[in-house]
């Protein structure tokens, strides 16, 4: 599996947020986007995403430009900016009502989940009452729990104690191979040690590290 | 389905909806003021926004009809931009877009269903019981409904026009309020309710081409 970033540029009232970025992205390999904050990090993952269009530019996932033909990229999921779930239901709960919307995983790959991020003891509380990274850890659950083949994470680290991150750090180096996973971050030590490769957003220029 | 309509639910306890509340208590307020009063069918029909025509000059049937329309819109665009707003977008990559709007439309119409019908019965059971049983106001009721979720799906089409467009969205709505001024076209929703027929028509009209859109183009919903 491969995906292709060529040419991409996107900007929005005349303001250029990514300037001609060119990056591949292949299975079996960690991905880091370190960048200060507002350097476009967000916007290019949710250009990968589908949810932005380029301004010009492409993003072919094994070949096909799906962004143009108006397709999901397959077999993905992310946590981009802030997680949103229901207050009123419970940290499980809200991850019992997501995963029925495709009917591929059970009660068992959910509790799965929620033990990698440390949530298990909190997994019947109410979500309004979750601190910052209680909701931090729910929205990485959410991506994990279906074992999909692409997993995107915007700022997985955020209010995340250093025991559920350095757990996280292991897991993600553990199932990497055959995924492809792009982690986004404005704190580099997030990302060195775990990413295989480490790109740098720099006036919305991408480098390699 | 059940994740966008649980999700819309979230919408109702929400401090944004609080002018739900207002709404209820204004016909709560007036509904018992008029059951002590003069209280016959033309003061509920007022109440519930149904009976006002455009050649009024009455201040207090305008008032209830701009709610009843205006709080329709208000709840349909909330609920309808709400997805992409709270960075609920990823919903999306487990959910196709004809699917989500789709869906997204049948939980509308419920709200509204719930809505309506939180109202008619509140202002019926202070002021005429005995209309539940009668066979009128179904009909009422159900060109309320229809009058309402075709005037949010008109709405949804502006503001889907207003991101592609500007200007076609500016020639559109001015014709839209040409047609209904100026031709003389709009009737109050009572007498419209004979015509349920044509008003559930031109909802579909509406809805099918918004879900083909959102087949092939829905980018635009997250910028």
């Amino acid at each position: 599996m491969k995906i292709e970033v060529k040419n991409l540029s996107k900007e929005f009232k005349k303001i250029k947020v990514l300037n001609n970025i060119n990056v591949n992205f292949r299975t079996g390999k960690i991905y880091g986007l370190v960048g200060r904050n507002g350097s476009g990090k967000s916007v290019f993952l949710k250009i990968i995403c589908g949810f932005f269009k380029p301004s010009t530019g492409e993003v072919l996932f094994d070949g096909e430009n799906i962004i143009a033909n108006n397709k999901f990229p397959p077999n993905t999921r992310a946590l981009i900016e802030k997680p949103c779930f229901m207050p009123h239901l419970t940290g499980y709960e809200n991850l019992k009502i997501l995963a029925d919307i495709q009917g591929i995983i059970g009660k068992e790959e959910i509790l799965e989940a929620l033990n990698n991020v440390n949530l298990m003891d909190d997994k019947d509380k109410l979500y309004f009452r979750y601190s910052l990274g209680m909701k931090q850890k729910l929205g990485v659950a959410q991506v994990l729990m279906e074992n999909p083949d692409i997993m995107i994470f915007d700022e997985p680290f955020n209010g995340v104690e250093v025991k559920t991150a350095q757990k996280l750090r292991e897991l993600l180096k553990k199932i990497k191979k055959d995924k492809i996973i792009i982690i986004a971050s404005h704190i580099k030590e997030d990302i060195e040690g775990l990413a295989d490769e480490i790109y740098e957003f720099d006036d919305g220029h991408l480098e390699k590290k | 389905m059940k994740y966008i309509f649980l999700n819309d639910l979230k919408f109702f306890i929400s401090k944004k909806n609080k002018l739900l509340l207002f709404y209820l208590f204004m016909i709560l307020l007036f509904s018992l003021y008029l059951s002590f009063s003069k209280n016959d069918i033309n003061q509920l029909y007022m109440i519930l926004g149904v009976n006002y025509t455009l050649e009024s000059l009455e201040s207090i049937p305008f008032i209830f009809f701009s709610f009843n329309i205006f709080y329709s819109l208000f709840l349909s665009l909330n609920l309808f931009l709400q997805d992409s707003k709270k960075e609920c977008d990823y919903i999306f990559l487990r959910i196709s877009y004809t699917k989500w709007i789709t869906f997204k439309l049948i939980s509308i119409f419920i709200l509204l269903v719930i809505v309506k019908t939180t109202i008619y019965l509140l202002t019926i059971i202070i002021m005429d019981k005995s209309i539940l049983f009668s066979m009128n106001i179904t009909p009422i009721f159900a060109s309320d409904l229809l009058i309402s979720f075709i005037l949010s799906l008109l709405l949804i089409w502006l503001w889907v026009l207003n991101k592609k467009n500007k200007i076609l969205m500016i020639l559109i709505a001015f014709f839209l309020f040409i047609l209904v001024f100026y031709l003389n076209i709009y009737r109050n929703i009572l007498s419209l309710s004979d015509s349920l027929q044509v008003l559930f028509i031109i909802a579909l009209s509406l809805i099918l081409p918004l879900v083909i859109l959102f087949k092939y183009e829905h980018a635009w919903y997250f910028e």
